[in-house]
């Protein structure tokens, strides 16, 4: 099931980013942390002393759960837009 | 060096795009005035009406808030307002100087006033399990739903309390997703009570009233008096117990998302950065901003917009927008005492209206004593830092008794987010548990950076001998 | 009216180690803080324990506070952090290089072990320093404390002692007649003390007046920047030269950037605010020392008001004019000794034949 809703928006050209080196489609200029959590990668860091995974959470940018790397730079992932090529890291990268 | 010092010195500063934001940046052109437009978003419309992004091309089917943003941002080209979108501010210091950074570097810009509309963010009362991946706030799921057009899920938990619950439910449904339960603390009775208030605003009403009649129509089980009291994950997504608040009743259920929400929180970030003076409000939402009633902040030259001075909600975030901006247009000696008057009788008188009906959502999201008593002592109640409830409670057995003093011992709040997390649940709790009032625990000392700051986005490449060059430390 | 042999004005470190070192000896001691128990300067400090950016003079002292504070477990509580570090003094240039080595001279004759080494050498003992230095002093006795634990330790330890304290409590007058002192707080209470000893820091210069004890004590205010929690990136404490900087990993990952780059700030209402171009100036530095620290994010930033004499010496020992009147405050890189310089203090009042002359205050009078 494509959790995309598409009643009131076409979304643009569909692009390819790679997470963890896995290949994944998605359209360009859709919300990264988004893209990742309905792709079912919800587990996005480890948290500091407990080593719990973490994943978005408030998507306003306050939180700062959503933390990803991309180009080896922490970003938070709910401010991110979807370009063609991107290469994101997640899961224990504060090692 | 990659710190760009913008010498234009504006008149205005405005914080935050959201419906306030833009109504007072608008009202400030509109008399002449140098004025910028600051937000972390990609374009206007705040939380509420946060804009679709750039690449999504609109077709004939409309969404109201979609529409109602784009007017924004009609509003901002037509008077030619100068915006500086997705700029995180970091840094704000007196005088007024901004700094903010985007992708790529650092700016900072000045102006001899700031209007503040940064909005609120969402209050989320910790449980067991609330750190899972996949238990995400309500006003993310709105964020969701309205602006990047998607479904969480196929199927979703929604919790917590407050009208989002229903707004939620009725996107969720609309946009053909599946609804496992709604779990609300409030109770019906609780929702009949408020409605004589809420009909005071007629529109939201009718909203309302076609969300829970969405929900009714759909048969979405809903568990009133009721919360989440633990999630853990299982294959086949998240397990959670639903506890009864009044009967003690526990039910669990399988889904794959939480959303949950209990309400909205004043950002005071900038303003305990630029220390001025805050009151503990519960029913506008905790620590605000100490306003007067023309919304200047206690600290000369900032004014209040929108929900920051104590939350009322997005019908009124433009009108508070107007006063702000009013008032700061009557001080600069740029509208007369009579102007002035005109302007804000009527806008007083309609914020008057609003907040018999903001009254009545902050019932609606008011925390149950018992949602806080019943938090486990292992559950982590700084995210960032990892900080549970028992060990808060034993710093408060040593002595600690305040909230900075709580910070200093057991690192809650040093993290990236700076507490707002969890400030108001650890207040809340350490209240609860010495029988103190809230506000004598005090709030977070305001710390530079609001958002954590990337180094590189600071200081570009340099060569060492540009350091700026301080006198050695005495021998 | 409450009665006390000893009281306290100022919970920091000077004042609390006095105080416990006192409360060890069968004294009765209250120790009183406008604030709370080290909420300022001793609780937002950088923590550092170096003898690199160490007043020369001040060496001696500084290596027996080091020592304590590499034994915390025994004379104050385990409730706080202390890490024994390599500490490395970076010369980046020439010029740098010839300072350090001339200071590093002076220091090692004031009784600090330091050496001079090679690149080569500074590369081997931390291999994530810049490799364009020119050389390094090298000392082994450094480390670092996790000072925003101090409250925490220092409270526990002082009330394991029986030492009272009495925070949130603010001296508006201090009276003395009958050798007694008599002090009025500002919410009408008032405590008797056979005893008093100043230690409010970066106020000493206001609470000194409340004897009609003239001296200028500077604010110098201090901008403090962390990052958050990164993967191990250094294994030393570096300084440089000139002793502006001072830069560190803990533990928990986040990475302490200090130094002494002011910002600005006031006591009168305890104010202070942070100095965009010298924060950049710190991280720069920083950043040029370790360069993989640039990929990391800051944090938070805050301040700390630091206390300096006329000339940035210590003034410990007795107040002039009055009987068992004592004062502490003003120590130069005074967390590292505070610990030690406490319990001279202490072992003076106690009759011990201790030689504090060369921070006498009569030097200002």
């Amino acid at each position: 099931m494509d959790l995309r809703v598409s009643n009131y928006f076409d979304r643009s050209k569909k692009v390819i980013i790679s997470v963890n080196n896995k290949k994944i489609e998605a359209y360009e200029g859709e919300c990264l942390a988004l893209v990742l959590f309905v792709n079912n990668i919800k587990k996005l860091r480890l948290s500091p002393k407990k080593k719990q995974s973490r994943g978005i959470f408030c998507l306003m940018g306050s939180c700062q759960e959503c933390v990803v790397l991309i180009d080896d730079k922490k970003v938070i992932s709910c401010n991110i837009f979807i370009k063609d090529g991107m290469k994101i890291k997640v899961g224990d990268f504060d090692k | 060096m990659a710190i760009l010092i913008n010498n234009r010195k504006y008149d205005v500063i405005v914080i935050g795009a959201g419906p306030s934001g833009v109504s007072s940046a608008v009202n400030c052109a509109k008399k002449g005035l140098k004025v910028l437009i600051v937000d972390l978003n990609s374009n206007t419309g705040g939380q509420i009406y946060r804009a679709p992004p750039k690449t999504y091309k609109s077709i004939s089917k409309k969404l109201k808030e979609n529409e109602i943003q784009k007017q924004l941002s009609n509003e901002i080209k037509k008077f030619k307002i100068e915006t500086a979108y997705n700029h995180t501010v970091w840094q704000v210091s007196p005088g007024f100087k901004v700094n903010a950074f985007n992708e790529t570097s650092t700016i900072q810009w000045q102006s001899k006033s700031l209007i503040i509309a940064t909005g609120t963010y969402e209050k989320i009362i910790p449980f067991e399990g609330w750190t899972i991946p996949g238990v995400i706030g309500l006003a993310a799921c709105t964020i969701i739903l309205k602006a990047h057009h998607f479904i969480p899920s196929k199927k979703i938990v929604l919790a917590g309390n407050g009208p989002l619950l229903m707004l939620v439910a009725y996107y969720v449904i609309q946009f053909g997703g599946k609804i496992d339960a709604i779990v609300d603390t409030s109770s019906k009775i609780d929702w009949i009570k408020s409605s004589f208030s809420l009909m005071t605003n007629p529109k939201n009403f009718r909203d309302g009233i076609k969300w829970v009649f969405k929900i009714f129509l759909n048969r979405i089980p809903v568990y009133s008096n009721s919360t989440i009291e633990k999630a853990f994950e299982v294959d086949e997504g998240i397990k959670l117990k639903i506890r009864n608040l009044k009967t003690g009743k526990a039910k669990n259920i399988i889904s794959e998302t939480i959303a949950i929400g209990h309400g909205l929180i004043p950002s005071t970030d900038i303003t305990r950065l630029l220390r001025a003076e805050h009151i503990y409000d519960e029913q506008k939402g905790g620590w605000i901003a100490k306003v007067d009633r023309f919304l200047r902040s206690s600290v000369r030259g900032v004014y209040l917009a929108g929900d920051g001075a104590g939350i009322s909600g997005a019908l009124a975030a433009s009108d508070k927008g107007l006063l702000a901006s009013s008032t700061l247009l009557y001080d600069e000696k740029i509208i007369s005492q009579k102007e002035f008057d005109q302007n804000t009788y009527k806008i007083l008188k309609k914020l008057d209206k609003y907040e018999v009906f903001s009254k009545a959502i902050s019932k609606l999201n008011s925390t149950p004593k018992k949602i806080i008593e019943n938090i486990d002592n292992g559950t982590v109640i700084c995210r960032c830092e990892d900080i549970t409830k028992s060990e808060i409670l034993r710093a408060v057995d040593q002595g600690a008794r305040d909230i900075n003093q709580i910070k200093s011992w057991t690192r809650l709040g040093m993290g990236p987010c700076q507490g707002r997390t969890c400030q108001y649940a650890a207040s809340k709790i350490v209240a609860e548990y010495l029988n103190y009032e809230i506000d004598n625990l005090g709030y977070l000392t305001g710390r530079s950076p609001i958002r954590p700051v990337p180094l590189d986005r600071v200081l570009g490449d340099f060569d060492y001998e540009k350091i700026t060059k301080v006198e050695a430390a005495p021998l | 009216m409450t009665e006390t042999d000893v009281a306290i004005i100022g919970g920091g470190i000077n004042g609390g180690s006095t105080g416990l070192e006192l409360a060890k000896n069968g004294l009765n001691v209250t120790i009183i803080d406008k604030n709370f128990i080290c909420r300022g300067a001793s609780g937002v400090n950088a923590g550092t324990l170096t003898m690199h950016m160490t007043r020369a003079q001040l060496i001696p002292y500084a290596k027996k506070g080091w020592e304590l504070w590499m034994n915390t477990s025994e004379w104050l509580s385990k409730e706080i952090d202390v890490e024994k570090k390599n500490g490395l003094c970076l010369a980046f240039t020439e010029d740098e290089e010839k300072l350090l080595i001339e200071r590093s001279k002076i220091r090692k004759y004031y009784g600090a072990d330091i050496s001079i080494i090679s690149i080569k050498e500074a590369q081997r003992i931390d291999p994530n320093i810049n490799s364009s230095i020119k050389c390094a002093a090298f000392c082994e006795m450094d480390g670092y404390v996790s000072a925003n634990q101090t409250g925490n330790a220092y409270s526990k330890a002082l009330k394991e002692n029986k030492v009272k304290i009495l925070e949130n409590y603010d001296v508006s007058k201090i009276d003395y007649h009958k050798n007694k002192y008599v002090i009025i707080f500002k919410n009408g209470e008032k405590l008797t003390a056979s005893s008093i000893i100043l230690a409010t820091g970066v106020n000493l210069e206001k609470t000194l007046k409340l004897l009609q004890i003239n001296i200028k004590i500077k604010c110098l205010p201090q901008q403090l920047i962390v990052s958050e929690r990164m993967p191990k990136i250094m294994d030393t404490v570096i300084t440089v030269a000139n002793g502006k900087l001072s830069l560190k990993q803990f533990k928990n990952g986040t990475v302490l950037i200090g130094g002494g780059w002011p910002g600005i700030g006031n006591i009168e209402d305890n104010y202070t605010e942070t100095k965009p171009e010298n924060l950049i100036g710190n991280m720069m530095l920083a950043c040029h020392a370790i360069p993989r620290l640039k990929s990391s994010r800051v944090a938070r930033v805050w301040l700390g008001l630091e206390a300096e004499t006329d000339d940035a010496m210590p003034i410990i020992g007795e107040i002039p004019n009055y009987e068992n009147a004592y004062v502490i405050g003003s120590i130069h890189s005074g967390y590292t000794s505070g610990p030690y310089m406490g319990k001279l203090l202490a072992e003076k009042i106690l009759g011990k034949d201790i030689d504090l002359s060369l921070f006498d205050i009569k030097r200002f009078l």
